[in-house]
């Protein structure tokens, strides 16, 4: 198992420090538009307050020597179960490389990168910048033809699987990027009637989809058991639990808090993925406890792009590899076989949550008008 | 009457700010404040924060719209511009501003008896849907008078508030030693205000009974906080039943107003309109209250905040904002309108935020008063 040297002589010895330096390198408008959510930023704080709430129960006394925390999941075999989830505009985080520094990072550690449909350089430029475990992510924004096409193009360059956002019907304020009149040029390029296409997008879409294209297809934005139902109805083959990281519905359930519900519908029948609010190696084992397959990165991704491009974003990685060999360690797990639902238990959260509270070394000042 | 909203407020954060600026500290603290120790009035918003939304997706919501009928009239929103005392002193035009604001936005305004430019002068100023509320501050003649006069003068409904028997100490304005205009006008002559505030607290069911059985006019009891009185009021052919505890400026360590909303509502049973305030700062409030089954939602202190930020223009922000902000909700909730909401759209919380007057506007550093 790979080991992260802790003899101060990496650059950066915690993701603290990944986090200070990306918020040196960043403006404030782009700082904010990543920090931050809509309006009251509430299901942003809800994701991490639905972790903090839960507690690892630790087990001990047994033969932990070589902790193993691959996963094979939908035709990939990853180091860790983390996929780098989809960010618009993740140009603005990684300078010139854009998307292709994710999926660079990606192939390094053996994850999984998913491609935003709102990132460039795009699909086919993406998939030819790195040999790795690759998924698209459409936001719809075009009759059947054009997710016909971007269906294809996927297939074509590699991709694994493809995922349409499905939590963002419409589009949500988000009010920091108003704070700052932080113009975001890929939402600038979208006329209602592309957004709209969006707001019509049914379950009839979906049986479409899977009728004509061979093809994985995972619903990226389930929140409810209801909806996780209906995509195991319509043979969806992935689900993917996430409330845009606070940055759609406001008031939300925090993603963890979701987790349970949605895993008691899909029994197996889907690969489950989760984003919201992790930033811990331990946030990581209480998602595979509570039935996630992978649990996504996007703030973090952000940050590790922002403090130094590919290597700060590995450098996450690494830390955060570090971090679930100890908590798969010391709950006494030597892979995820060990882990399950009796590693946690609900207990009370000890602070009010805010977007990098789980990194308690960093003060990061309060956006104030 | 065609007034523009005032865009250059991108936010409520914007139009907060610029009140703060307008308005004198007394002033300020008089709108933003509560009784005693605020309790109530932090509990209106921690209760609101203890309620999640579950989303439902992929269900065309293509064609949202936030109208609503209340009470017979059809309203672009289900918002009541609830009723503020001295709205005189927080903009000019006082009541008169929020009429010509609910005219254009199509939604309800409820003046309060204790306001300028009265009923007559308010009445005149817009042609709105107007409810008139009431504080008992005299006789029975007194009381006949104001509703023949509402009547008279377009008002559809009549709200008598019944949560204020006793005015309480607000502690902010003793502190600035601010003494509203319709306060000065009682300390002016004691003797007179001890009579007339002596009516409140005497006014009970039989007032109600009486009301109902003498006219012909839609009855609304602001201030109602539990099932018990739900129940009464039904029993009594009440009208409408205003879900408030005044903001948190009435009695201190209540409920958190939406706590009380569902069981006032199942007495209710469909018997009575269910009007909810407190702590509305955002659409997503709004639409907690109406999944909850109230009919409209009051809106007190953003409305004068709007109104302090910029008159007519600046209150029509923001219902233009809260307006935006609940199709939002609604579409990212998987519905097209208020029909399609029903229980299974919420479901119990934790709060996230400690809770104050501004906490659903992170971007506003709390204010505290101090001494």
């Amino acid at each position: 198992m790979a080991t992260a040297a802790d003899d101060g002589s990496n650059e950066f010895a915690t993701i603290h420090e990944i986090i200070r330096a990306a918020r040196a390198n960043l403006a404030q408008g782009a700082w904010d538009y990543m920090a931050g959510a809509s309006e009251s930023e509430t299901t942003l704080k809800r994701n991490r307050r639905a972790i903090d709430r839960l507690a690892l129960k630790p087990r001990v006394l047994r033969d932990i020597r070589e902790i193993d925390a691959r996963v094979a999941v939908m035709g990939m075999d990853l180091r860790i179960p983390v996929l780098l989830a989809p960010i618009g505009s993740l140009e603005t985080f990684a300078q010139a490389e854009g998307a292709a520094a994710a999926a660079k990072a990606a192939e390094d550690f053996s994850i999984c990168h998913m491609l935003s449909s709102r990132c460039s350089p795009g699909l086919e430029e993406v998939a030819a910048a790195a040999n790795n475990y690759r998924i698209f992510q459409l936001y719809v924004r075009g009759d059947d033809s054009f997710e016909d096409d971007f269906a294809r193009r996927a297939i074509d360059a590699g991709y694994n699987a493809f995922a349409v956002t499905v939590d963002t019907a419409v589009y949500s304020r988000r009010e920091r990027d108003f704070a700052n009149r932080f113009i975001k040029k890929w939402r600038v390029d979208v006329s209602g009637e592309e957004q709209d296409w969006q707001a019509r997008y049914t379950w009839d879409n979906v049986k479409r989809f899977k009728d004509t294209h061979d093809i994985p297809l995972i619903m990226k934005g389930i929140a409810t058991a209801e909806d996780a139902a209906l995509c195991v109805e319509h043979g969806v083959d992935g689900v993917y639990v996430s409330n845009h990281g606070g940055r759609q519905l406001d008031h939300g359930r925090g993603s963890m808090d979701v987790l349970p519900e949605v895993a008691a519908e899909v029994k197996g029948k889907a690969t489950i993925m989760v984003d919201g609010g992790c930033l811990r190696g331990a946030d990581i084992v209480k998602a595979r406890a509570l039935g996630a397959d992978i649990v996504g990165l996007g703030r973090l991704q952000c940050a590790g792009l922002a403090a130094g491009g590919r290597a700060a974003l590995v450098r996450a990685l690494e830390i955060l590899e570090q971090e679930i060999h100890i908590a798969m360690g010391l709950c006494g797990a030597a892979n995820w076989d060990d882990i399950d639902k009796s590693c946690v238990c609900v207990d009370t959260a000890v602070e009010f949550p805010s977007v990098f509270s789980a990194h308690p070394l960093l003060t990061l000042p309060a956006h104030e008008y | 009457m065609t007034i523009e909203p005032a865009r250059q407020f991108a936010t409520v954060h914007e139009i907060v700010k610029e009140a703060r600026k307008n308005l004198s500290r007394g002033v300020w603290d008089y709108v933003v404040g509560g009784t005693d120790t605020e309790t109530t009035l932090r509990r209106n918003r921690m209760a609101l924060d203890s309620i999640a939304f579950r989303p439902r997706v992929m269900r065309d919501v293509s064609q949202r719209t936030a109208a609503a009928s209340f009470m017979g009239r059809d309203l672009d929103m289900p918002i009541v511009l609830a009723p503020v005392g001295s709205l005189e002193s927080v903009e000019p035009g006082g009541g008169a501003t929020a009429a010509k604001a609910s005219e254009i936005a199509n939604v309800v305004h409820m003046l309060s008896s204790q306001t300028e430019p009265g009923l007559e002068g308010t009445a005149a100023a817009a042609d709105n849907h107007r409810i008139f509320q009431l504080y008992v501050r005299g006789d029975q003649a007194f009381e006949d008078d104001l509703i023949k006069r509402a009547m008279d003068n377009g008002y559809f409904a009549f709200a008598v508030t019944v949560d204020l028997d006793l005015y309480t100490r607000r502690e902010r304005d003793l502190a600035n030693r601010h003494v509203r205009l319709s306060r000065r006008k009682a300390a002016s002559d004691p003797e007179a205000y001890r009579k007339a505030i002596a009516y409140q607290a005497a006014y009970n069911w039989d007032n109600v009974k009486r009301f109902k059985d003498t006219y012909d006019f839609p009855l609304i009891l602001k201030g109602i906080g539990c099932a018990e009185d739900s129940a009464t009021a039904v029993e009594h052919g009440v009208d409408g039943i205003y879900v408030t505890n005044h903001g948190g400026r009435a009695l201190d360590t209540g409920r958190g107003a939406i706590e009380t909303l569902p069981e006032i509502v199942a007495e209710a049973d469909g018997k009575a309109t269910v009007i909810y305030d407190g702590g509305v700062m955002r659409g997503s409030d709004i639409v907690k209250a109406m999944i909850l089954g109230a009919d409209a939602v009051g809106v007190g202190r953003l409305q004068c905040l709007g109104m302090a930020a910029g008159g007519v223009p600046g209150l029509l922000r923001v219902l233009e904002l809260l307006h935006e902000e609940i199709l939002i909700c609604l579409g990212l909730m998987g519905v097209n309108g208020w029909d399609e909401l029903d229980g299974s759209f919420i479901c119990p919380a934790e709060p996230v935020t400690e809770p104050h007057v501004f906490s659903q506007h992170p971007m506003i550093a709390p204010d505290p008063h101090v001494y």
